[in-house]
């Protein structure tokens, strides 16, 4: 036990989160420069 | 000494202010909504933050507050499936489906959902708008209705109003600013609503768990209540229903990959650099939502054992633990969670009568405002629809919720996601697979799922529809083009990680 948790519960708990962070993060830093409108009311 | 207000008088305050603000919001986009383009998708203007909180807000309803706060209570640490499945999959939508899908969309100059899907395809019959017009009436009329069950149940529980009362009154403030503001109200009303579920999310738990004595002393008595509170695979262990209960919990999140009501917000999006801003934004949220509502449910568990309904849990905290102020801002967080994804359905189902149903194919000359007309009175139609139907069935809510969000997405993920990554995709693939995926998710809750360990109707539903599409396409003619426009459009999005061409600046 952790801080009152089972070790796996504290494992699931990290799990459910960090891989998504990490996802949107990375493909923030690799598409951040793109700002492409063919919206014909923004062109 | 003047006599003090009741509590019923602050509540009553609170939600009327809420209320005159949605309307105000509604007058205020009032502008843009004048032509289809503006009033089904704002004229695809939209910035990062809102398309990001309008994401969130319309894919989690009332079924975040009311119903994943009653799972924490119910089943504990179990719950973090749910949220595994959610992040991973509004991350995945974000990062991997809005880019290349804002693409395309911009490129046919789409609207819908099925707009595009025609156009990806070049249905001439319009067999993909008829089809996913049918599917989207049936599963927005279910929904809607739930929802409304939810309004009624929530003014009922808060204030001690009439169930139908709550619904009278829910439903009359959504179509007043749906109708006047179209999807740019809807957006920004849902800015308002995901602000305020967050702050709601983020302090309840934090209140739960003082009034439990601290963080240790509540998992104490949890554990000792029941332990496999405590657990990650709850009270059946690693067992197949363990697994297959998991299994469903994740499979919730799936629908952020494809469902229409969701992807109709990356279509409004100005550019798709908004789009890489918004999903950082949109998965800090969920992760909030999500962690927040477990993390409530399991500190309710505590405080409050033995509720007969564990989906009330939410209104009983905030009444027994806040003032009359307080408890009146968290039923507007629960009503606001609800109208933003009534809001966004109503508007889901008239655009896809207005635009994929009279635009395309019976009306094509109608003139623009003409038709912004007709889609303000079908949004109003509608909901009298979902009126008529919460008030002759109040069972109804959250399982209806659950099967309506895994019917749309059923019928749609599968077919989109194909359309956006594999070349080979055809029309009478998309069709078939479009029709299997929904009635496979339909044909799971009616025949099988009570015995097959209750497993979430949205896997089978997924399943069917990538294989009927995949075995279709490859055994039909492959398209004319050969599908070339895919690899056009990754060319210039780019990968979820690698800049494309169409990228200005540094890449990663």
């Amino acid at each position: 036990m952790i801080a009152g948790l089972p070790l796996d519960t504290w494992v699931l708990m990290v799990v459910s989160v960090a891989p998504g962070l990490v996802l949107v993060a990375m493909a923030y830093r690799a598409h951040r420069g793109d700002h492409h409108s063919r919206s014909s009311d923004d062109a | 000494m003047p006599e003090a207000a009741s509590p019923n008088a602050a509540i009553i305050a609170v939600v009327v202010g809420y209320f005159a603000v949605l309307v105000a919001i509604g007058w205020w986009a009032s502008r843009e909504s004048r032509s289809v383009k503006g009033f089904y998708v704002a004229g695809k203007k939209l910035p990062s933050w809102v398309i990001a909180f309008s994401s969130n807000t319309t894919g989690e309803s009332g079924w975040l507050l009311l119903g994943l706060t009653g799972m924490g209570y119910l089943v504990g640490f179990h719950a973090l499936w749910v949220v595994l499945g959610e992040v991973l999959g509004v991350a995945l939508a974000w990062a991997v489906v809005a880019r290349p899908f804002k693409e395309f969309t911009d490129r046919y100059d789409a609207i819908t959902v099925p707009d595009y899907l025609t156009d990806r395809f070049a249905d001439r019959l319009h067999i993909i708008r008829i089809v996913s017009a049918i599917i989207i009436f049936a599963m927005v009329g279910a929904y809607t209705a739930a929802q409304l069950t939810a309004t009624g149940k929530a003014f009922s529980s808060f204030i001690g109003t009439s169930y139908e009362a709550g619904v009278y009154i829910g439903l009359a403030v959504i179509l007043l600013y749906t109708s006047i503001g179209g999807f740019k109200a809807v957006a920004y009303s849902d800015v308002l609503q995901g602000v305020l579920m967050f702050l709601c999310l983020l302090i309840l738990p934090i209140v739960g768990i003082w009034h439990a004595g601290g963080w240790g002393e509540m998992l104490a008595g949890v554990g000792e209540a029941d332990p496999a509170l405590l657990r990650p695979m709850g009270e059946h262990g690693l067992t197949v229903p363990g697994v297959m209960s998991a299994i469903s919990y994740v499979g919730i999140g799936l629908a952020f990959l494809g469902a229409p009501q969701l992807l109709t917000r990356f279509m409004s999006a100005r550019n798709r650099g908004q789009i890489s801003q918004g999903g950082v934004l949109a998965v800090f949220c969920i992760v909030v939502f999500d962690i927040g509502a477990v993390l409530t449910g399991v500190a309710g568990r505590y405080l409050f054992p033995g509720l007969a309904d564990h989906e009330t849990i939410l209104p009983v905290m905030s009444t027994e633990l806040f003032p009359a102020v307080i408890a009146g801002v968290i039923l507007v967080v629960v009503l606001a969670a609800i109208m933003s994804t009534v809001d966004s359905l109503l508007i889901l189902a008239s655009s896809s009568i207005v635009r994929d149903i009279f635009q395309k194919i019976l009306w094509p000359k109608a003139p623009d405002r003409s038709l912004s007309l007709v889609g303000r009175l079908l949004t109003i139609v509608l909901g009298l629809a979902g009126l008529g139907v919460a008030l002759s069935e109040p069972r109804m809510i959250f399982w209806f919720v659950l099967f309506a969000w895994s019917g749309l997405a059923s019928a749609f993920t599968p077919v989109v996601l194909c359309s956006l990554f594999w070349r080979r995709t055809t029309l009478a693939g998309a069709v078939a697979g479009m029709i299997a995926g929904f009635a496979a998710a339909m044909l799971w809750v009616v025949f099988v799922k009570d015995h097959f360990y209750d497993l979430y109707e949205m896997i089978p539903g997924f399943a069917a529809g990538f294989a009927v599409t995949i075995g279709v396409s490859l055994y039909t003619k492959p398209p004319p083009d050969g599908g070339s426009i895919v690899d056009d459009v990754k060319r210039v999005v780019g990968g979820p990680f690698s800049p494309g061409e169409g990228d200005h600046g540094s890449g990663g």
